[in-house]
């Protein structure tokens, strides 16, 4: 177990700049996943804290110590890649020994250790197939074997989960979860799949255009999300974001959506430092904020009549596009709502939960 | 209904088939007459080939043909046979192919798995020896070779055909470990192993079929090749093919069509032999990476 810690680290591959001054600190035990979308550096990263590339300039520190002219076997991390790089002339047995027997581990040691680790995921039948005889699920099982049975300090998953379908995705992610528990290993994750780092991590970091956008617990970039980029990555259906501007009028602070004669009242919103009158902003509500007016509790409400564009029914709720001036609205309603697309019907804006972003810096106000 | 379908699928299979066989057939034979006529001619009697019966099957089988071609006939001045030759050309061929294959594999591992600057550059260089003819090189071979002292030996020979061989063995290597995935090599060294664990425990024992259609190229241009061996070495010292060549071409005495026919084969049987054995891994290892497994 340790802590890892990356101090302004930069990746460039010639005047592409992938990685910006990247500061991280992994507390041990700590199980972090890297999200963002495909080519924000987020695999690049976590190869360069493997050693597997070298950055352009920073540093990283493994329990402290600088790591950044250690050999990646010395590192004392394992990786999980996502297409599990099993090597295919090798039975199930010496896919996961291979690592001890290079590292010169004594032979009653190599059978303690790969016992330990084919009860743990449930692998002691398939010691003897070769990586091309098992399925998706199995392959996925051996490479984590292969990464838990060198009892590392550190892990890193690559996107381990992108290759299965569906179901076995969310069985697997259970599993990593429970792991998680059970070993109480530092894990850094990698996944462009924001549900799936919503589900696994005690922190997320999102990572866009080579910057983290935003670090912290799940339910914080759900509740509180920094920026624009995060408030539309975290979250599906994602948020709602209606431009427009505020107003202040009758001693009120009131949203004016940008087209719309509807002025919603934010009051109760709290802002970072108070905005100017006739601000352009960018209002953020959740789909599930957006419902029949009798769900919605509390005082921060608002209601309006609108139509309902398209329907989608997910057996516990239903997915609703409306229409709102220029701007596509998605509620969540229950699934007993009775709702006719095309007819017009009030609907409830619950506004305890709100997001505002500046329109041009796309910050949080 | 499906049974129908299946029924004129099979009818249509069996018609299609028919022709097919025949057309291959006729492949066969043609390629096949010209070894049989060779085979027969070299088991009969010289009396037998002088009465001129091309095709038919001999009277009476007799090895003597052979014999001769292996033990007493006349390269040149000596009457030794082609043994000495034989064994000159399994002394050059193993080594040349083996050492060659290996550097190949190497450099394909090399060039893509461990990508250095300028590594396209010296494959490219590498590719563009391929294309050189064998009549360049032979003048400023035979002067490195004066200047190493390898002239007019095997082990020269065996240089040559390396060196030579490297840039086809490191295209076949290339081209196959191109395919495979980074992410082996990755876990590998994460794993522990550095640059020739990776090499001999993971990415050799993958490319075996393309180990086999490197051994049975190299192995069929190396046994195979006449302008190096008969440029670079002398007397005793010659491959079978330049003894093959000694013994067809002389313009002395009797032409012994039974020897020349024996000794033709002797020469070719090897090359002949690694197909037979390795030959369905070469198809196999020719289009290996072209189809996603």
């Amino acid at each position: 177990m340790a802590s890892l810690e990356i101090r302004a680290l930069t990746k460039k591959f010639g005047d592409v700049t992938v990685l910006d001054h990247i500061g991280l600190v992994i507390q041990d035990g700590e199980f972090l996943v890297l999200v963002g979308p495909s080519g924000c550096g987020k695999s690049t990263l976590l190869n360069i804290i493997a050693g597997l590339e070298s950055e352009t300039c920073g540093e990283i520190l493994i329990d402290g110590r600088a790591v950044n002219d250690v050999h990646p076997k010395d590192r004392d991390i394992a990786m999980v890649f996502q297409s599990y790089a099993l090597y295919p002339n090798m039975t199930v047995r010496k896919n996961i020994t291979f690592g001890l027997k290079v590292r010169n581990t004594p032979g009653p040691k190599i059978e303690e250790m790969l016992a330990a680790v084919s009860d743990l995921l449930k692998i002691g039948s398939l010691l003897d197939r070769k990586p091309a005889q098992l399925s998706g699920g199995q392959r996925q099982r051996v490479a984590m074997g292969r990464a838990l049975v060198r009892d590392p300090s550190i892990f890193l998953f690559d996107e381990p989960l992108s290759n299965l379908d569906a179901k076995l995705r969310v069985e697997m992610r259970t599993e990593i979860k429970k792991l998680h528990h059970r070993l109480g290993t530092t894990i850094v994750y990698v996944t462009h799949d924001q549900t799936e780092a919503m589900n696994l991590a005690t922190r997320i970091a999102v990572l866009h255009q080579g910057r983290i956008q935003q670090l912290g617990a799940p339910q914080h970039l759900y509740d509180h999300p920094d920026n624009l980029f995060v408030a539309g990555f975290i979250g599906s259906p994602a948020m709602n974001l209606l431009p427009g501007s505020l107003s202040s009028s009758d001693g009120g602070l009131y949203f004016r959506p940008g087209d719309g004669e509807d002025l919603i009242r934010v009051d109760h919103y709290p802002f970072r430092e108070a905005p100017a009158d006739g601000a352009p902003v960018v209002f953020g509500i959740r789909p599930e904020c957006v419902t029949l007016p009798r769900e919605v509790e509390g005082q921060a409400r608002f209601e309006v009549e609108l139509v309902a564009e398209a329907v989608e029914t997910n057996g516990f709720d239903k997915h609703v596009a409306f229409a709102y001036g220029a701007s596509e609205l998605i509620g969540r309603l229950p699934a007993k709502a009775g709702l006719v697309a095309g007819q017009p019907m009030r609907v409830g804006f619950d506004l305890s939960g709100i997001s505002i972003f500046d329109r041009r810096s796309e910050r949080r106000l | 209904m499906s049974a129908i379908l299946h029924d004129r699928f099979i009818n249509r299979m069996t018609l299609g088939r028919w022709v097919l066989f025949a057309v291959l057939g006729l492949f066969v034979l043609y390629y096949l007459t010209p070894f049989y006529v060779m085979t027969i001619t070299s088991l009969k009697s010289l009396d037998e080939i002088r009465d001129g019966a091309f095709m038919g099957l001999p009277q009476s089988v007799t090895f003597d043909a052979w014999g001769k071609a292996w033990n007493t006939a006349c390269v040149g001045i000596q009457c030794d046979g082609l043994k000495g030759y034989f064994w000159n050309s399994v002394r050059m061929a193993i080594p040349a192919v083996l050492i060659s294959t290996l550097i190949g594999a190497i450099n394909g591992y090399a060039l893509t798995k461990w990508r250095f600057p300028g590594a396209n550059l010296i494959f490219a260089l590498m590719l563009f020896g391929c294309f050189i003819p064998f009549q360049v090189v032979i003048m400023p071979m035979a002067r490195l070779l004066g200047l190493m002292g390898l002239a007019g030996s095997i082990p020269g020979l065996v240089l040559v055909h390396v060196v030579y061989g490297i840039g086809f063995t490191t295209l076949f290597f290339r081209n196959f470990f191109i395919t495979v995935p980074d992410e082996l090599v990755k876990a590998a060294t994460m794993d522990g192993a550095g640059f020739m664990t990776i090499f001999w425990r993971i990415l050799l024992p993958i490319s075996l079929p393309t180990v086999v259609v490197t051994v049975i190229w190299q192995f069929t241009q190396i046994w195979n090749d006449f302008l190096f061996g008969v440029s670079f070495s002398a007397g005793g010292g010659q491959p079978i093919t330049v003894a093959l060549n000694n013994i067809v071409n002389s313009s002395t005495g009797v032409k012994e069509y039974n020897l020349d026919m024996a000794a033709a084969i002797i020469a070719g049987l090897p090359t002949l032999l690694v197909y037979v054995v390795a030959g369905r891994y070469f198809v196999r290892g020719l289009t290996a990476g072209s189809v996603k497994g």
